[in-house]
This record gives C-alpha cells, sequence and structure tokens, in this order.
C-alpha cells in the first residue's frame, strides 16, 4: 500500500536522487518522441495556410522593421466547429471506436477466462493463438479480408451454397466490413491485459462469494468484475484510442458512408494539403483522447491524496 | 428438497455412506456420520487423507459420487453452496481484497437482502464480538495474519449458519496467536451455539477444539470419539500412531485368562498382561499399544529380576528435556527401542537419570491398549 507521508520522509536521499536520474531517461525519450512532435503540430495549426512547401506560413517572423512578431490564427481551429463534416467525422469515429471495444470486450472476456482457467499447458498455446497474428504483417491481414468479404469471396459463397441467400451479400466497403476488420485486429488488445487480470483473480474468492450466498451471476457482478476492473480499462483503452484514429481499415474496408477521423486526417494532409487544417483535426483529436485520462489520473491523485491524509490518526492495530 | 424423515432432532448434520470418488481415486470412501447440534466435531488426518474433499462436499463445492448428506434435517445433494445453511472460513480466509473490513462482513447479509439498518448493525455487533472494532474501513491486506483470520470468522457467522466448517482455522497463525485464537474459538462457538466441524491435520488443534475427534485415513473415517477415546483407546495401529506419540508391541502367543489376556513381545523379550477389554467383533489383539507416559523408569537393581511381566530392561540411548517433561529413548536388551516420557514433577537441579545408564521401564496392565488392526 501507499506509504505514509512519515515513511516517505525517512527514505534516505540519495535514493531519491537515484530515482530522479532513473525517471531521466524516460522523461528524455517522451520529450524527444511526444512533447516535441506534438509541439510542432500545434504550431502548425495556428499557421496559415500558404501555397509553398511546406504548405504553411512560419508563426515566428523576423521582420527588420517590426522585429520579431507572432503570426497565429485559430480560424483552422473555427472551422472544425463551421463544417459539420468533422463532427460528423468525430462522432462516427467515437460510435465506431465504442462498438469495437464493446464487441471486443465481449468476446475477449469469455476467452480470456477460458485461458486464465485452463490447465497450465495449455496456456503457453492459447497465449501464442492470440499473439500469432502480430507475426504477419497487420496490412496483409487487413487485405485477406478485402478477400473474404469480397463478393464472390469464401464467405458469400458459403452463404449461398447453403441456401441462406440468393445474391451474394455487399459485404464489403461498407461499415460492417469496418467493423470486422477493426474487431478482429484490435481482439489481442483486448485478450491480454484482461488475461492478465483474471490470471492473477483467485479463484477461491468466487467460492467464498457462492459460500455467502452468491449466484453465480451476482458473485460476478460484485467479485471478478471488480477486481478485474483495471485489466477492463486497459484493454479499453488500448483499443478505443487507437480505433478512434484507425486509418488503414476504414481506407481498405470503408465505403463513401465510412466517416472516420483518422481517414479526414489523412485526405486533409496528403489529398488537400491542407497542413494547418489537419493539424487542428489531430490537436483535437489528440485532446479527446487523452483528456478523458488525464481527468481520471488527476481524480486518482487527489482521492489518494485524500486517503493518505487522515492515515496517521487511525488506529495503529496490533501489526 | 426431501425432509429426511428419520433424521434425529438434534444433528446438525448427517452423512449416510457418503463417497466421492474421481475415476479411480477414491477421495471419499462410505463416509456415515452424525454431528449433533452445538458440537464442535474435527476431523483430524494427514495431508491427502479426504477431509478437505469432504468438507467441500458440505460446502456444496463437490458433487457426492453416492450416499447422502443432511443438514438440519434437509437433504443436501443438489443443493448448490448459495442455498446451503451452512458457511465456510477458508483455509487462507479468502477475504475479499477490493471490499473493507465492514464490507467483507455485510457481503453475505447483502445477498440475504436485508434492510441496510439491519445488516449495520449485525455487522456492528459481529465485529464487536471478535474484538475488531474501529478497523472496519480497513482493507484486508492492511491487516495482520491474525486479524484477518478473525474478519473470515465474522463474515462466516453473520449470516447464523447451522453449521460452521473451518479448514485449518489455525493453521496460518504463528504458535502463540494459535493457542490464544484456540480459546477465544471455543468461547465464541459456546456463546452462539453454532455447530463447528474443524478440517485439521494437526493433533493438537483436534484435541484442543473437539468435543469429538474423527480420524480419517484414505478417504474413511477410521474412528470417531472424544479426545481422550481417541488417544487413550485408539482403534487401530494407525490412530495410536496418528495420535500423539506412542510404542506399538507386536504380540504373540495369546492366552485368554480370567483377568485379562496373557501373551509375549517377541521383540521385546518380555511376557505381557492385557486388560480384559473386548474387542470389537471378537477379535483378538495382534499388537499392543503404550503411551510413552504410562512407561515407569526405575534405576536397574544390581542383577535385578526382568522376569516380571509388563517389564523389560533396557538403557537410556537419548535425552531430550522439555522443560515440564523428558523424553527417553531406551534401547532394550533385544535391541528394540522403547519410548519413555517423565514429567519433570521435582523441582531439581540434577538430573535423575543419564545417558547410558541401565534402567528397568514397567507399565501397568491397564496402560496397554489392544489393538486388532
Amino acid at each position: 500500500m501507499a506509504a505514509s507521508p512519515a515513511e516517505r520522509a525517512v527514505r534516505p536521499l540519495s535514493s531519491r536522487r537515484g530515482l530522479a536520474w532513473l525517471l531521466a531517461a524516460p522523461l528524455a525519450w517522451l520529450s524527444v518522441f511526444l512533447a516535441l512532435p506534438v509541439a510542432i503540430v500545434f504550431s502548425i495549426s495556428l499557421a496559415q495556410q500558404t501555397l509553398a512547401m511546406p504548405p504553411y506560413t512560419p508563426i515566428l517572423v523576423w521582420d527588420a522593421a517590426e522585429g520579431l512578431r507572432v503570426n497565429v490564427t485559430l480560424e483552422h481551429y473555427a472551422f472544425l466547429l463551421e463544417d459539420p463534416f468533422y463532427l460528423e467525422a468525430l462522432l462516427g469515429s467515437l460510435g465506431m471506436a465504442a462498438s469495437t471495444t464493446l464487441i471486443c470486450l465481449l468476446i475477449a472476456f469469455p476467452m480470456a477466462h477460458a485461458m486464465a482457467t485452463a490447465p497450465a499447458r495449455w496456456r503457453a498455446l492459447m497465449l501464442l493463438a492470440v499473439v500469432l497474428p502480430f507475426w504477419t504483417s497487420f496490412l496483409l491481414r487487413v487485405y485477406a479480408w478485402t478477400g473474404l468479404l469480397a463478393g464472390r469471396g469464401p464467405i458469400n459463397q458459403m452463404l449461398l451454397a447453403l441456401g441462406l441467400i440468393d445474391s451474394p451479400l455487399p459485404l464489403m466497403n461498407s461499415n460492417l466490413a469496418v467493423q470486422i476488420g477493426l474487431v478482429y485486429t484490435y481482439l489481442p488488445f483486448m485478450v491480454l491485459p484482461l488475461y492478465a487480470a483474471l490470471d492473477r483473480f483467485d479463484g477461491s474468492l468466487l467460492e467464498a462469494a457462492a459460500d455467502l450466498g452468491a449466484t453465480p451471476w451476482t458473485a460476478f457482478r460484485t467479485v471478478t468484475l471488480p477486481l478485474v476492473w483495471p485489466g477492463v480499462v486497459a484493454g479499453s483503452a488500448l483499443v478505443f484510442i487507437p480505433v478512434t484514429g484507425e486509418f488503414v481499415i476504414p481506407d481498405l474496408l470503408g465505403g463513401a458512408d465510412t466517416l472516420m477521423l483518422g481517414k479526414v486526417l489523412w485526405e486533409e494532409f496528403f489529398a488537400n494539403r491542407a497542413w494547418p487544417q489537419a493539424a487542428a483535426v489531430a490537436v483535437c483529436m489528440l485532446l479527446l483522447v487523452a483528456l478523458p485520462g488525464l481527468l481520471r489520473a488527476a481524480w486518482e491523485v487527489v482521492t489518494e491524496l485524500r486517503r493518505s491524509a487522515p492515515a496517521p490518526a487511525a488506529p495503529r492495530g496490533d501489526r | 428438497m426431501q425432509k429426511g424423515a428419520d433424521v434425529a432432532g438434534g444433528a446438525a448434520l448427517e452423512l449416510r455412506s457418503v463417497s466421492r470418488r474421481y475415476g479411480e481415486v477414491r477421495a471419499v470412501e462410505d463416509v456415515s456420520l452424525a454431528v449433533g447440534a452445538g458440537e464442535i466435531f474435527c476431523l483430524l488426518g494427514a495431508s491427502g487423507s479426504g477431509k478437505t474433499t469432504l468438507l467441500r462436499l458440505l460446502a456444496g463445492f463437490e458433487v457426492p459420487s453416492a450416499g447422502d448428506i443432511f443438514i438440519a434435517g434437509q437433504r443436501m445433494n443438489d443443493v448448490p453452496p448459495y442455498r446451503r445453511p451452512v458457511n465456510l472460513m477458508f483455509q487462507q480466509y479468502a477475504l475479499f481484497p477490493h471490499l473493507t473490513v465492514a464490507e467483507n462482513v455485510a457481503y453475505g447479509l447483502q445477498r440475504e437482502g436485508l434492510p441496510r439498518s439491519e445488516i449495520r448493525t449485525r455487522v456492528g455487533e459481529m465485529l464487536a464480538r471478535v474484538a475488531l472494532g474501529g478497523l472496519e474501513g480497513r482493507l484486508p491486506q492492511q491487516l495482520s495474519g491474525g486479524q484477518q483470520q478473525r474478519v473470515a470468522l465474522a463474515r462466516a457467522l453473520v449470516k447464523r449458519p447451522r453449521l460452521l466448517l473451518l479448514d485449518e482455522p489455525l493453521g496460518a497463525l504463528d504458535r502463540r496467536l494459535r493457542e490464544q485464537t484456540q480459546f477465544e474459538l471455543v468461547n465464541l462457538q459456546e456463546s452462539l451455539g453454532v455447530t463447528f466441524l474443524v478440517v485439521t491435520h494437526d493433533q493438537d488443534e483436534a484435541m484442543r477444539l473437539g468435543s469429538r475427534i474423527g480420524v480419517m485415513d484414505r478417504g474413511r473415517i477410521v474412528q470417531v470419539g472424544t479426545p481422550r477415546e481417541v488417544y487413550e483407546f485408539p482403534a487401530s495401529r494407525f490412530v495410536a500412531d496418528f495420535v500423539g506419540s506412542v510404542n506399538l508391541i507386536e504380540v504373540a502367543n495369546l492366552v485368554a485368562g480370567p483377568e485379562g489376556w496373557r501373551c509375549e513381545a517377541l521383540a521385546l523379550g518380555c511376557r505381557l498382561r492385557l486388560p480384559a477389554a473386548p474387542l470389537p467383533g471378537g477379535r483378538t489383539p495382534v499388537a499392543v499399544a503404550l503411551r510413552p507416559e504410562k512407561v515407569r523408569l526405575s534405576v536397574a537393581s544390581e542383577g535385578g529380576a526382568t522376569a516380571v511381566e509388563n517389564a523389560v530392561a533396557g538403557t537410556i540411548e537419548e535425552i531430550a528435556y522439555l522443560g515440564d517433561a523428558t523424553n527417553y529413548l531406551i534401547r532394550t536388551t533385544t535391541g528394540v527401542p522403547l519410548r519413555a516420557t517423565c514429567l519433570n514433577t521435582a523441582h531439581v537441579a540434577a538430573e535423575g537419570l543419564r545417558w547410558g545408564d541401565a534402567v528397568c521401564c514397567d507399565w501397568p496392565a491397564e496402560a496397554l491398549v489392544p489393538l486388532a488392526e
């Protein structure tokens, strides 16, 4: 558990200095590969569109007459609100991310549960089966789905042969195809954290719950779910966040009515060469995805502070 | 559920020829047992003797392969664990790590759908009873082992079960805490009037807690009796050896006389006289059990006769001084070891007997327990 403030104070200074050095490496990594690119993208979003290479005006201009001049505009952010297209793309992305997360959760939970309760000798094999798709190219696997879902593809052929349909279903280039591709691709990211959480879960707790009068469903709701919740949250974040910005799958499997932020971003950048507008989309997307996480982290810090504050006054017990 | 017609009114628990087999493995074999209301019954056995399987059969986590289980007169075979009037205190406690002490104890009452105010009162009462008042808001991992044990006990008892099953209740506690907790457990049981069924591999724990003990061996209950009966009158060599320390002496050439059996203990090279207690099934003894503390040690007199019955000469080979008692290992004249325990009742500095001393061991005929198997 968290050390009380008193315990923290007695920790030797040298170990704190060591901790600072230990944190320096990831901090350096984060600033070079995360903070800096984000800063660049943010600065582009404030620049003005121009016909040049790169296609935006510099935001800091040195002028002999006027000195240093800041040349920024918020027009690209304003445009995001003006044109309903962006809001629709955002809602499309969030909707697709939500449904993918939910479907992955429903499929992955029984899978992870079966893996965690399987005999030890089967577990390694089952884990391998989950991770195996990563050994082939992601692009290749998505392309494989274009073949599977095609009008004359094996799925339609099978349904025709079974007499369930009379003419091939238009599976490809639809939101359904995108949904299938997304669930297929992101399922392992849900299975692995859930498996890790369920593997740590002590099965005798369910027996204790049953012994105290809980039906299997109640025991699941009141014991299993709260204890594997961190795994559910981790898996959902690993699916939801990348799906929100997903570009390849909607591009390859989606159709004209597939409207997602990742695709919009790509088109603004590469088709329209509207870098500042694309950067504004990217910044908004980042905020939308990161904000819940940041809020949650802040909330945890607050509750942790609140919990540890009265600790020294609590009875010490016979520990 | 069918009503057990001929179950005695006082029986909290009755097992009729209950067996549990896993393929060829017979974990529990043909166990019949009745435990009266308000009893503390201890199932004593080594690991693998089937005692934990029997406990799980009663809790409902296992289904019997044959036989019937009655709890408070109700047949329980097909009743799931969450509908049984039984609670189990798990060996490793199985406390819910995400719930506070109070929430852990309240869990079972919430499942009954009781009003919130009643739950709060009953949880408060139970926590006070196990001396955990003031720790309601702690999480299990913030408690010591003894505190966790008491939370587990409170959580099981707050449901007011007819029968409380305890799986090695003191197993995870250190020695000093065990003794204290043993008495607390018995006091609690007496004041609440709940029937306890305790599973343990520790004969000390069984002797201290149990009003009766059932000794288990290879899936069967081989003897049921009070601690005194099981210790003083073991039914077999297995029980005599498993409960306490014992000298097992093979006997031959039995002759029945008016005041008991007379026979020879060839290995010890002496003759024995046994009490006239009849053995079950009219069988004849094949061995006798002699508890070490029943053996009397005396310094062998020069050329002392050892021809009398129930006596043997030897030399002291090992001495273990335990404070309250001293254990001796005596090498008898035939080379067979004999164990003797003497209470150190006299407050003296000098040792009475030393290594290598020639001694004479003797014991009263009543101390010998004839064993038919």
